[in-house]
């Protein structure tokens, strides 16, 4: 690749170009930040290292140019299989770091429940990325570049996650009558009005009966050598090889070889050709590398400092600094420990409407398992806060920040892919980091699934929008410039 | 009075015509911004470009996707690519860091060859060749 720089900007020291002192700036009041909170209690350490692991994973990020959501797209829209390839460097690497955590002791992995709910989700999660431009995380660090469209998509988001899950009415038409007697059967508190919400009833009627486990534990090896053996090499690196090599034989091995010139290829060849494949590009394998490693990471620091605060949620360790509002009736709030983004945008999304006198605490997703705390008291939150931040951080140290606003057209497209994104979320449980990278690197294969749904969903996706691109220019030819 | 009341009446004219252009001009620019202009076009260009670390370079078509969203910016150079004949060279115009970044990628799936990327101050200028070279 030959890349030249234009001399104006090249000639400046990094040091003294005014992004850069941005970039600085923004790294000083994160710092600021954080000595403040800890300054107030320090037992907000918990919540910080969210915010500096988010940070971490945002420069990342926008270092590689990390896009899941063209992994599943590109294979389609244009048949370059990139991201996909980097989507699953970081897959086994965070499989390995997450065999270690399990190992020692401290993983804070909870597997999901297999069902036909995540290959639906996940189609509608697939579909709408398309028209976003990026996935959950993707919105994130592409906001963190100065794209409001991606400010836009993540509002979208998070209002139309808040929405399903609490929404009840015409909406509950849309469950079979079984589940709610399965709901009922349930016995839940009153205040959460089961039978009244069609996202409770699919929850304690449907999702609650189903089992979700990791491929160790299903087939009762729990041991040390079932989890390297079952989580580690059969549910998260054989796949890996296999879809690796489905990469290069499909999207990759023609052009190689034409390229390197060798008509009769051996075994070597192909090695080699897969390994180009690999590191055709540096910076989203070497992203790949770091965000597996430190995804694994996250997991450790915040297991290991469950274990020194011996708490199991974070939401006992809010009500221990005297902070009880937002929590649910069981006193917890979202906390996976683990890198995840679609709940606490719903949350957002939940908290700004239960402010507005909408009460979403008498649902099961709020109510009963996440709470809606104050944003400021949002641990997972101030993740996906980090990764804009540690996004912006990055651009700006490279020059790639640029304010970016939306047009009608794609603010469009924002508000109803994003809106598709969040119900698919809910759905699946989560969404391609938390329904798929989460967990296929912790061993349940139930990411898979996710996956297969999602590249559903983009292909189709991809189909409508190729479609629309060829409508509106076929309706415009003068502007089109053709 | 008479005529000052006409003078008074046209100056009156005048500034309403004024205010009601300044009116159209500044709804105009506002509909602009909002409506953005249409993100992704293709133009006939036909210059001869002089690449950083490449020399002269004739390019017979500009696709400018400022703005442009992916996975619009790689649909419409896979469009343009099969319109143009092969040995020709065409631009990319792009301000979204994610598409750059997989431009080389997509020159070899598309049957061209990624010559160079240009960085400027607030965009990228990508050259590709059609054909392998």
């Amino acid at each position: 690749m030959n890349v030249a720089s234009a001399s104006i900007a090249a000639e400046t020291h990094w040091l003294f170009r005014k992004s850069s002192l941005k970039a600085m700036g923004i790294f000083l009041l994160v710092v600021a930040g954080s000595l403040l909170a800890l300054a107030q209690d320090t037992r907000f350490v918990y919540l910080l290292v969210y915010v500096w692991f988010g940070l971490a994973y945002g420069m990342l990020l926008q270092y590689g140019r990390f896009c899941m959501a063209s992994a599943t797209r590109d294979l389609f829209a244009v048949k370059v299989p990139r991201m996909a390839v980097g989507v699953m460097i970081a897959v086994a690497l965070y499989a390995v770091v997450a065999t270690i955590v399990t190992l020692s002791g401290f993983s804070t992995f909870h597997p999901n429940a297999m069902g036909w709910h995540i290959v639906i989700g996940a189609a509608i999660f697939g579909f709408g990325i398309v028209f976003t431009g990026g996935c959950a995380s993707g919105s994130l660090y592409k906001a963190g570049e100065g794209n409001m469209n991606s400010m836009l998509v993540i509002v979208a988001i998070s209002f139309s996650q808040a929405i399903v899950v609490t929404a009840s009415g015409w909406w509950d038409a849309l469950v079979p009558q079984s589940w709610v007697a399965s709901a009922v059967a349930k016995d839940m508190p009153a205040e959460l009005t089961v039978t009244q919400g069609w996202f409770d009833i699919f929850t304690a009627g449907y999702m609650w009966d189903l089992k979700g486990s990791t491929t160790a534990d299903a087939l009762g090896q729990s041991g040390a050598a079932g989890i390297v053996l079952y989580n580690t090499l059969l549910t998260a690196i054989l796949p890996v090889i296999l879809i690796l090599i489905v990469l290069y034989v499909f999207y990759y091995r023609k052009g190689y070889l034409r390229r390197s010139g060798k008509a009769s290829p051996v075994l070597r060849d192909e090695l080699a050709g897969m390994w180009a494949m690999c590191t055709s590009s540096k910076n989203t394998a070497l992203a790949g590398i770091g965000l597996g490693i430190l995804a694994g990471l996250h997991m450790y620091v915040t297991g290991a400092l469950r274990e020194h605060y011996d708490i199991f949620n974070f939401g006992e360790l809010l009500v221990a600094m005297g902070y009880t509002e937002g929590l649910s009736i069981q006193d917890t709030v979202f906390d996976p420990g683990y890198w995840y983004i679609t709940t606490q945008e719903a949350q957002w999304g939940g908290w700004i409407m239960q402010k507005l006198g909408i009460n979403n605490m008498d649902s099961i997703f709020f109510g009963l398992d996440n709470g809606l705390p104050n944003p400021l008291l949002n641990a997972p939150g101030f993740m996906s806060i980090g990764i804009i931040l540690g996004a912006a951080i990055m651009a700006l140290s490279r020059r790639e920040f640029k304010w970016k606003m939306p047009s009608w057209e794609t603010a469009f497209f924002a508000i109803v892919g994003g809106t598709l994104m969040g119900i698919g979320a809910r759905l699946a449980m989560g969404c391609n980091i938390g329904a798929f990278f989460a967990t296929v690197t912790n061993g349940d294969p139930s990411g898979w699934v996710f996956l297969i749904g999602m590249v559903l969903g983009a292909y189709v996706g991809v189909k409508v929008f190729t479609w629309y691109m060829d409508w509106s220019d076929a309706r415009k030819p003068s502007e089109c410039g053709l | 009075m008479f005529t000052k009341d006409k003078s008074m009446w046209h100056a009156t004219c005048l500034l309403m015509r004024v205010a009601k252009r300044r009116m159209r001009v500044q709804v105009n620019s506002l509909f602009d911004r909002l409506h953005g202009r249409p993100a992704g076009m293709a133009s006939l260009v036909n210059k001869d470009i002089d690449v950083p670390g490449l020399g002269c370079v004739h390019v017979v078509r500009s696709v400018d996707c400022l703005g442009a969203m992916c996975p619009r910016p790689q649909l419409l150079t896979m469009k343009v690519l099969g319109e143009v004949g092969s040995g020709a060279a065409i631009e990319v115009v792009l301000d979204n860091p994610t598409a750059v970044e997989g431009f080389p990628a997509l020159a070899q799936t598309l049957g061209c060859t990624h010559l160079a990327t240009v960085r400027e101050s607030d965009c990228w200028r990508v050259y590709l060749r059609k054909g392998f070279f």
